[in-house]
């Protein structure tokens, strides 16, 4: 588990362009949206995008999912109930 | 001051011939006679690799045909169609056109992004938006430079407003304003990316909406000072704001979008609860719609009659200022407010006054509006050139400049002194002059180059300024449009290691959205307007200029801002009255 929330984590990186972060800037618990990172909507489809580039998830619609974009945590947790 | 201030009492705007191509027709009363009955024959499918949509498509076989004699061949498809369409208003004005007078506006978002599969910015000039501009001048016997306008989804409106400034000032005597766009793979890819289509044609304002239906449309229209080359309608006013909020998400309030429509009313002289109708933007997202029902209710226009045409004749991007005004002028004329097609039952906070159904009204008057990525909006005023609006009285302001900055070549300039200099390639000498400002903002790694360059420009021109910002415009411009990033989109769709469509690189495919990052950091809600033009032309600064001299604004940062493929250069100034 531990791995794959540093892998998301660089993922996550990579994907939002956060330049400035490293992996252990980001509180895997800490809200990702509004508060914490401070993502926005642009964000939340590209996380969709790696969802189901890197891990087969497809999410449909990112506003009727936001208890699995809540954190890295939640998402992490879904991709482990959910990756093919 | 005051008396030496000195004044000019506008000149009357008439919407003079018309012409208009869309899926549903060739000509504006096949489109009239279309629309009338629902049109919903008129659709045609697009793919991507798991899903199927309805899209607007102008019927190519048809038009070449249409055009087999015009001796258009050589050119890319939307320039023929733009020579279709303007040819089309020459030929129904009167024979005394002056073609060396005239004045071209061309709105567009993307012109000629599909050469691009096949196409590099180095063999292709036609990629460059004034070039083409410039290319369907010539064809057609123009003398004059044309002006391109590419402001995302409100470029036909900006345009418009943008004539209509030019003729009422008495600084041209007639302008034809051409806009269209075509739905490439670029385009459908980037909106499919976003999760923004939906599957069946578009239901804007019902509760079962879900999304936008893309559709291809071209429209001119003449504007002239001359009351015997009238259509019947004029312009009496209109206004461009900026949410200052999102790039691409519109506003939780409609606040920026009941800024324009408020401005545009004043402007008019027609009071509220006179306007027959307001023809909104209606994409059918579900927070678009949402943003716009609010606007109405902040404008205290909730109880007029509204309506949306894109379950007619999809999104037509940048063209759809262009097409939806002709067709507002139709309705005004007809005595007859189109239905929105597809509306069944109000899905808005705020409900609005809108059926499905075409109703027969007596009209006077209509407000018409837009709104784009960016965070901009604009709204226009339309009346029977009956009305008895009084002519608006102009000012004459003293324009001064308040600051400058320059960057080129590693450095950057401000007031004429260098205040930062780091001699290394682009993406590392912008960060580092974005980290000189010691003001930390998460958000300027997430920007491509062109937005990162005005980002910066701006904040170096802005240090120690405290602006009005309602009272602030941003009018920049450049040569090549957000190209360097349109490269890396289409990459991402054909290129060797092309991975799909990314939004966060989308967005960026569209000039203006430097002007919304510069909206948000620094609050600013005036207008903001992008025109694509040569080093050598300066339509955007006497424009901008202009916006001052008349007392639109009090505040005016324009400039040029240009990024492709690690060149880059910004000179920015500051105005003030």
């Amino acid at each position: 588990m531990d791995e794959l929330i540093l892998t998301f984590k660089q993922q996550l990186i990579e994907a939002l362009n956060l330049e400035e972060l490293t992996p252990d800037d980001i509180d895997t618990d800490a809200p990702l949206f509004r508060e914490g990172l401070g993502l926005d909507s642009i964000d939340a489809l590209e996380i969709i995008l790696i969802l189901e580039k890197q891990y087969g998830i497809r999410i449909e619609n990112p506003g009727e999912s936001k208890s699995i974009f809540y954190s890295v945590r939640t998402l992490t947790d879904y991709i482990v109930a959910n990756r093919k | 001051m005051e008396e030496e201030m000195e004044h000019r009492v506008a000149e009357r705007v008439y919407l003079g011939s018309m012409s208009l191509v869309t899926n549903q027709g060739f000509s504006i009363e096949e489109n009239w006679s279309n629309l009338l009955s629902g049109g919903d024959d008129n659709w045609s499918a697009i793919s991507s690799h798991d899903s199927t949509y309805p899209i607007g498509k102008i019927d190519r076989e048809r038009f070449s045909n249409l055009i087999s004699e015009r001796g258009f061949v050589d050119l890319s498809l939307l320039e023929q169609l733009l020579c279709y369409v303007i040819s089309d208003v020459i030929d129904k004005g009167d024979k005394l056109f002056n073609r060396d007078q005239c004045r071209l506006i061309i709105s567009t978002t993307k012109g000629n992004i599909d050469l691009l599969v096949s196409h590099s910015v180095e063999e292709d000039e036609a990629l460059f938006l004034d070039n083409m501009a410039q290319r369907v001048s010539e064809r057609l016997g123009f003398k004059r430079r044309p002006m391109v306008i590419s402001n995302a989804c409100i470029s036909g409106v900006s345009a418009l407003i943008v004539g209509s400034r030019l003729l009422e000032a008495g600084e041209e005597e007639s302008v034809i304003v051409a806009g269209g766009d075509l739905i490439s793979d670029f385009v459908f890819s980037g909106f499919d990316s976003f999760k923004s289509l939906s599957p069946n044609v578009c239901r804007p304002y019902d509760v079962s909406r879900d999304g936008l239906t893309l559709g291809e449309g071209v429209g001119a229209i003449l504007l002239t000072r001359q009351r015997d080359r009238s259509s019947g309608i004029v312009i009496l006013g209109g206004s461009i704001s900026n949410d200052a909020n999102h790039i691409s998400g519109p506003s939780r309030t409609g606040d920026g979008l009941a800024l324009a429509m408020d401005r545009a009313l004043q402007e008019s002289g027609i009071l509220r609860e006179d306007l027959s109708f307001v023809n909104m933007h209606g994409t059918a997202t579900l927070f678009n719609d949402e943003m716009e029902s609010k606007a109405m209710a902040l404008c205290g226009l909730q109880d007029v009659p509204v309506n949306g045409l894109k379950g007619y004749i999809g999104h037509t991007l940048g063209g759809a200022g262009v097409v939806e005004v002709i067709l507002c002028a139709k309705q005004l004329k007809e005595d007859l407010l189109l239905g929105t097609h597809g509306y069944q039952e109000c899905g808005c906070p705020v409900p609005l006054s809108l059926t499905a159904n075409n109703q027969k009204l007596v009209m006077s008057s209509c407000l018409k509006t837009a709104s784009g990525f960016g965070g901009c909006n604009a709204a226009i005023v339309l009346a029977k050139d009956t009305c008895e609006a009084p002519l608006k009285d102009l000012k004459k302001n003293k324009v001064r400049a308040v600051s400058s900055c320059t960057i080129n070549n590693g450095q950057v300039y401000k007031d004429g002194l260098m205040a930062f200099q780091a001699d290394a390639q682009y993406p590392q000498f912008i960060r580092a002059a974005f980290k000189s400002l010691d003001a930390p903002n998460m958000k300027f790694y997430k920007m491509d180059d062109l937005s990162k360059l005005g980002y910066v420009a701006a904040s170096f021109l802005l240090l120690d300024q405290s602006l009005p910002t309602d009272e602030t415009a941003i009018v920049l411009w450049n040569h090549s449009s957000s190209l360097d990033t349109d490269i890396k989109h289409q990459e991402s769709l054909t290129g060797q290691q092309a991975s799909g469509a990314s939004p966060s690189v989308f967005v960026y495919t569209l000039p203006n959205i430097v002007i919304g990052e510069i909206a948000i950091r620094f609050g600013i809600k005036g207008e903001n307007n992008f025109f694509i033009q040569a080093d050598e032309d300066d339509s955007a600064e006497v424009y901008a200029t202009n916006l001052l001299v008349y007392g639109r604004f009090r505040y005016v940062i324009v400039g040029k801002c240009d990024y492709l493929n690690g060149k880059y250069s910004a000179n920015l100034k500051l105005l003030t009255i």
